[in-house]
């Protein structure tokens, strides 16, 4: 094992590490939240000092895992042996297969379809427009999304 | 190794054209900077305009729509109004860019690719990741258009059901980047955000392991995009005269493609570089927008100096844009 490789090694440890101890905090943090809630339901679940509190002990395995991250790549410039690509596992093609690995130039339909499909597109825009679709975008946009940031 | 030395430092270690590309995107997509620093959301018109890629409508410096949000709002709404404007979109984007938006255009995408860089041993691609790639369309048919519609019409209450369960952006993007500027919003999560926040961990993880996971295996907009592949006007295009059925592209490609530009190819182009026959080559069309080294050849000095010419108004015009962009948004 090169010296690289077992930077690289320690590197995914520390990842894996540190995204479990990010994922135990916040568990942490919303069970903690919820036993105070039960006690008090105006307390808040998550609180900046339980956020500072969960994220402490990640820092020192995210200043490894950056120093690891330098070691590796020093490592890796002194070894030489990096490869410009990086060859992926392919698919074992079936025998006597006479796949192409390109697909085919579009067709004179093709190309009539894409066109009929723009014009549709640009007709589509237009009618959402007109039946307040876009309007109902823009409403949904301007304010925030409670689902997708997470809230309740 | 010699080609690496004859090239410039920069050449060398620099951002690629792609890169570039990339964050340019994510600034425009991202422009309200003030947003960050507020904890508020922008609430012009330009959101009404949904942006070609993955970007959350409420991180702080989004000045532009989430096509999948608003696709799922469309969906739960659809027995009240069609979303024909969403239709639009999502043709035009399709047409036009197909999966060239996952390789160019998405923030997320970039961000991912990032991940990949850190240095660990990577799990190369095989069966098992191109059967996973089935996966996003399950999540489109069950996330994207099954739990918005029997929210929608059965319970008569919006559920964006994949921004709600799954999408990492949502979290990096909205809790995390207004939090900082308005720590009042931490009093509002709960079970849903530790949810999505662990989730959002392992995505992560995932992508430091597997190059792009999220786009690969999750991303419904990809899924959708990848619908496209065979009609988007631009994208990776090979010269079927040139091509030798070598395999180099496929062989080489991160992606689970079995064809170069079918639904599972992003058009990064980064196959071009690999063709030993030079039969790759970026397209709008018919019109070359990256020529394969040996087009380069072929078209003469000239014409690549007035190609470069050409791209150096278009960069002048896309800076003055952000810059624009930028200066309304924050002002």
């Amino acid at each position: 094992m090169t010296r690289k490789n077992a930077f690289m090694w320690i590197e995914a440890g520390l990842c894996i590490l540190l995204v479990l101890i990010l994922s135990l905090g916040a568990i942490g943090i919303y069970h903690e939240g919820l036993a105070r809630k039960a006690e008090d339901p105006l307390t808040q679940i998550y609180t900046v000092e339980a956020v500072v509190k969960a994220i402490v002990p990640a820092i020192p395995v995210l200043i490894l895992a950056i120093i690891m991250a330098i070691a590796a790549f020093i490592a890796g410039k002194k070894d030489e042996k990096a490869s410009v690509v990086e060859k992926s596992g392919v698919f074992k093609r079936k025998k006597n297969s006479t796949d192409s690995y390109v697909l085919p130039a579009l067709s004179q339909k093709g190309k009539l379809l894409r066109r009929i499909l723009l014009a549709i597109a640009v007709i589509c825009l237009l009618a959402g427009v007109w039946n307040g679709s876009m309007t109902d975008v823009w409403n949904k946009a301007r304010m925030i999304c409670m689902e997708c940031i997470g809230m309740g | 190794m010699n080609e690496t030395k004859s090239m410039t430092w920069w050449q060398a270690h620099g951002p690629s054209k792609r890169r570039i590309i990339q964050l340019y995107c994510a600034l425009l997509y991202n422009a309200q900077v003030k947003g960050f620093i507020r904890g508020e959301i922008y609430t012009g018109k330009s959101k009404m305009v949904c942006v070609p890629g993955l970007n959350c409508y409420s991180c702080p410096g989004a000045v532009g729509a989430c096509p999948l949000g608003a696709l799922q709002n469309a969906v739960a709404a659809s027995g009240r109004r069609v979303g024909f404007y969403i239709i639009g979109i999502f043709l035009l984007y399709g047409l036009i860019l197909g999966r060239t938006t996952c390789g160019w255009l998405c923030p997320m995408g970039m961000i991912q690719e990032l991940l990949h860089k850190i240095p660990t041993p990577k799990i190369k691609k095989g069966r098992i990741t191109r059967g996973l790639s089935y996966l996003k369309y399950f999540i489109l048919l069950i996330f994207v258009v099954a739990v918005p519609l029997w929210y929608g019409i059965v319970r008569r209450v919006p559920v964006p059901g994949f921004c709600k369960f799954i999408c990492p952006a949502g979290t990096f993007e909205g809790a995390i980047g207004i939090t900082p500027g308005d720590p009042g919003y931490l009093g509002s999560f709960g079970g849903l955000f530790t949810q999505k926040f662990v989730i959002m961990l392992f995505i992560g993880l995932a992508c430091i392991f597997c190059f792009r996971a999220f786009c690969r295996f999750l991303c419904p907009l990809g899924a959708i995009y990848g619908f496209f592949c065979k009609l988007a006007f631009v994208g990776v295009k090979v010269d079927i005269v040139r091509c030798t059925q070598c395999g180099t592209c496929v062989r080489n490609c991160k992606m689970d493609v079995k064809k170069v530009g079918d639904r599972e190819c992003i058009h990064c182009g980064e196959c071009m570089a690999g063709c030993p026959v030079n039969a790759i080559s970026m397209k709008a069309g018919d019109y070359i927008l990256i020529p394969s080294a040996g087009d380069r050849k072929a078209m003469g000095e000239e014409l690549v100096r007035k190609r470069k010419r050409v791209a150096a108004v278009f960069w002048v015009v896309a800076l003055g844009l952000l810059g624009l962009v930028l200066v309304f948004c924050n002002i």
